[in-house]
């Protein structure tokens, strides 16, 4: 009983205590009070000093409309809580929501952040902020631009919408909504995002994007696709140097970006990549940039062999590595079920196919010089004598090496058990599809440009 | 034993060589004689037959030659607005009343009253030209809603628009 009467008194305590923080104190030179229409007003004027618990708001005139429980601040207002500054020329002191506002422009510091817009709102109690109209928020890392945003100071999170934008060092990220959490480091972007990376002119697009600065790393899980727009330089028989655009596009399900403790992206679930004449369909790809390589592989049984395109051929496997240098193809190696196939640009009909266990292909100015097919190598490869067709001619081996001139098969070397077979025109012409290797397929559905820029259409990104 | 009683006095006469006399205090001047006084006075001050104000007194003395009224013995004056509605009451414990201006001085313990505002003042006028009142002194301003402080004051005598000097001013978190 005597416990409980003390837990009375105690509460008692604290509510009278809490009470007493609730009273308002104004200094200033003058008050004038007066009814202005029935409605009783206090006006102070003069280094006015408004205090009210740990909230203290300076101006250089108050008008106070008692029934209305509000305070317009008229003049170098200064309202600042703890840590906390909001600066203002005119504005407003809502007493029973314990909040001010401002359509005057308003700046907010909290050691943290620096806020400003047109307008803002700051709710004292919660430690909340709602701002809008040309929005600024300017973190020490980045510089956060948008039409509304809510400052969350207890939880260190900005929920910033309309035509959001933010710059870092590296990057600038549109988006229509964007959720940061600024002590985790984590920000999270959902309608129309576009990261914009300005060191290496890359795009990346999505309807979702998690970003962990503090794991450095990004995911963009919904409608995610990657353009880079670079040139390539490329020199012709007679030495004539051609510049063309090159942009490179990725299209999948899931994108993510690791930045540590090495440089790794991975697109994951119908990746569809295209650059100038080479693309790609497969369900993992792995960029490893340190090393410049890309990987393409097959995650399952139950899944479908990376596809790769590059002209008129098409090479699949279980899996493909791609090593690049100075932006260029070197080599690309393709392990497990490596299939190749060629069709001929006049006779599409042809097709040159070569299976193997595995494929090393080697490259110069993007151009394939050399083609080495390892374990159980079968080929059918057409001939042609001036352009026409004249036969083709099966082979097998253990090993085998193509050489290629100007993308076109040049000559077939075969070592281990070679054995071939030709067969003349007249038993080839018109049966064309009798002579397949067991595993022969033409994937016909290549990723298209033409789908990937609709997919970018619809993103409104250009209006910010 | 009649005789020496009688001797000594003729003595000590006889000693001084003058009369004795009682002592006077030449200070005292007739004008601090008030010229009439009252006792438990009501005073009714009245505007185009309208009832403005009513004084009570304890105890009045007028003073005609220094055109003034001193007023003791707890007064209270009962201000009334146009509608002869009483608006407000003043009361202190000394007053003074300046018969050339009708200006009222309320003097020690002043407290103005009406109907949501108390205002306690040690010194405390109604200016009668303009009805206003207005003190040079502390001033402090209790509602139910707020307290308010500062010095020097001027305010209508109903007390709903008033002015006050070098406030600090007291509030409840709802009033503001």
């Amino acid at each position: 009983m005597i416990k409980k009467f003390l837990i009375m008194i105690f509460t008692y305590s604290l509510i009278s205590f809490a009470q007493e923080k609730e009273m308002i104190t104004v200094i200033g030179d003058s008050l004038v009070g007066k009814v202005v229409n029935g409605e009783s007003i206090r006006e102070v004027s003069g280094n006015v000093i408004l205090t009210q618990g740990n909230v203290k708001i300076t101006c250089r005139k108050a008008i106070q409309y008692l029934s209305r429980n509000d305070a317009e601040l008229i003049g170098d207002v200064v309202a600042t809580q703890d840590t906390l500054t909001i600066k203002t020329e005119r504005g407003f002191y809502f007493g029973n929501l314990r909040k001010t506002s401002s359509n005057s422009g308003v700046t907010l510091e909290d050691k943290k952040v620096v806020l400003t817009a047109m307008q803002g709102e700051y709710f004292f109690d919660e430690n909340r902020a709602v701002f809008q109209t040309n929005v600024k928020l300017y973190d020490t890392a980045s510089t956060l631009t948008s039409q509304k945003l809510i400052y969350l100071r207890n939880e260190d999170r900005a929920i910033a919408t309309i035509d959001v934008k933010i710059i870092d060092s590296v990057n600038t990220i549109f988006a229509d909504t964007v959720d940061h959490f600024r002590k985790k480091q984590i920000t999270i972007a959902s309608g129309n995002v576009v990261i914009k990376n300005n060191s290496n002119n890359s795009l990346v697009f999505g309807e979702h994007l998690e970003d962990y600065r503090e794991s450095k790393y990004t995911i963009i899980d919904k409608l995610p696709m990657l353009v880079q727009v670079d040139t390539s330089k490329s020199t012709d028989s007679l030495g004539f140097e051609t510049v063309r655009l090159d942009t490179l596009f990725i299209q999948c399900k899931v994108m993510e970006v690791f930045r540590e403790p090495e440089q790794k992206f991975i697109a994951t679930d119908s990746v569809r990549i295209i650059r100038d004449l080479f693309a790609s369909k497969n369900d993992l790809t792995v960029y490893l940039k340190d090393e410049e390589k890309i990987i393409t592989q097959k995650i399952s049984d139950e899944h479908n062999q990376p596809v790769l395109w590059y002209d008129n051929s098409q090479l699949t496997g279980d899996s493909i590595t791609i090593y690049i240098e100075d932006k260029k193809i070197r080599q690309l190696d393709v392990d497990g079920n490596a299939f190749m196939v060629s069709q001929h640009k006049n006779y599409l009909n042809r097709f040159d196919q070569s299976s193997a266990s595995g494929i090393k292909m080697f490259f110069n100015d993007n151009k394939i010089q050399r083609a080495e097919f390892f374990g159980n190598v079968y080929s059918i490869y057409y001939l042609y004598e001036e352009e026409q067709p004249n036969g083709l001619m099966k082979a097998n081996s253990l090993d085998a090496v193509i050489l290629f001139e100007d993308n076109e098969v040049s000559e077939v070397k075969l070592y281990g058990n070679p054995g071939s077979e030709y067969y003349p025109e007249q038993q080839v012409a018109g049966n064309e599809r009798s002579f397949q290797l067991p595993k022969f397929i033409f994937i016909e559905n290549r990723p298209d440009k033409q789908k990937m820029y609709e997919q970018i259409n619809r993103i409104k990104w250009q209006l910010h | 034993m009649r005789r020496i009683l009688l001797s000594i006095f003729l003595i000590l006469t006889a000693c001084s060589g003058e009369r004795v006399k009682p002592p006077i205090d030449r200070s005292f001047q007739d004008k601090d004689i008030p010229a009439q006084e009252s006792w438990n006075a009501v005073v009714t001050f009245s505007d185009s037959g309208k009832i403005r104000a009513i004084l009570y007194a304890g105890h009045i003395r007028m003073y005609p030659e220094k055109n003034e009224t001193l007023l003791d013995s707890s007064i209270k004056l009962d201000f009334y607005d146009i509608n002869e509605r009483k608006t407000t009451t003043l009361t202190s414990k000394r007053g003074r009343v300046d018969d050339l201006t009708n200006d009222l001085f309320a003097i020690d313990s002043v407290v103005a009253l009406s109907d949501s505002v108390t205002i306690t003042t040690d010194e405390m006028m109604w200016r009668n030209k303009d009805r206003k009142i207005v003190s040079d002194k502390f001033v402090t301003i209790l509602s139910p809603k707020e307290k308010i402080q500062g010095y020097g004051f001027e305010s209508d005598q109903n007390l709903k628009n008033y002015v006050i000097y070098n406030i600090t001013y007291i509030t409840r978190r709802d009033t503001l």
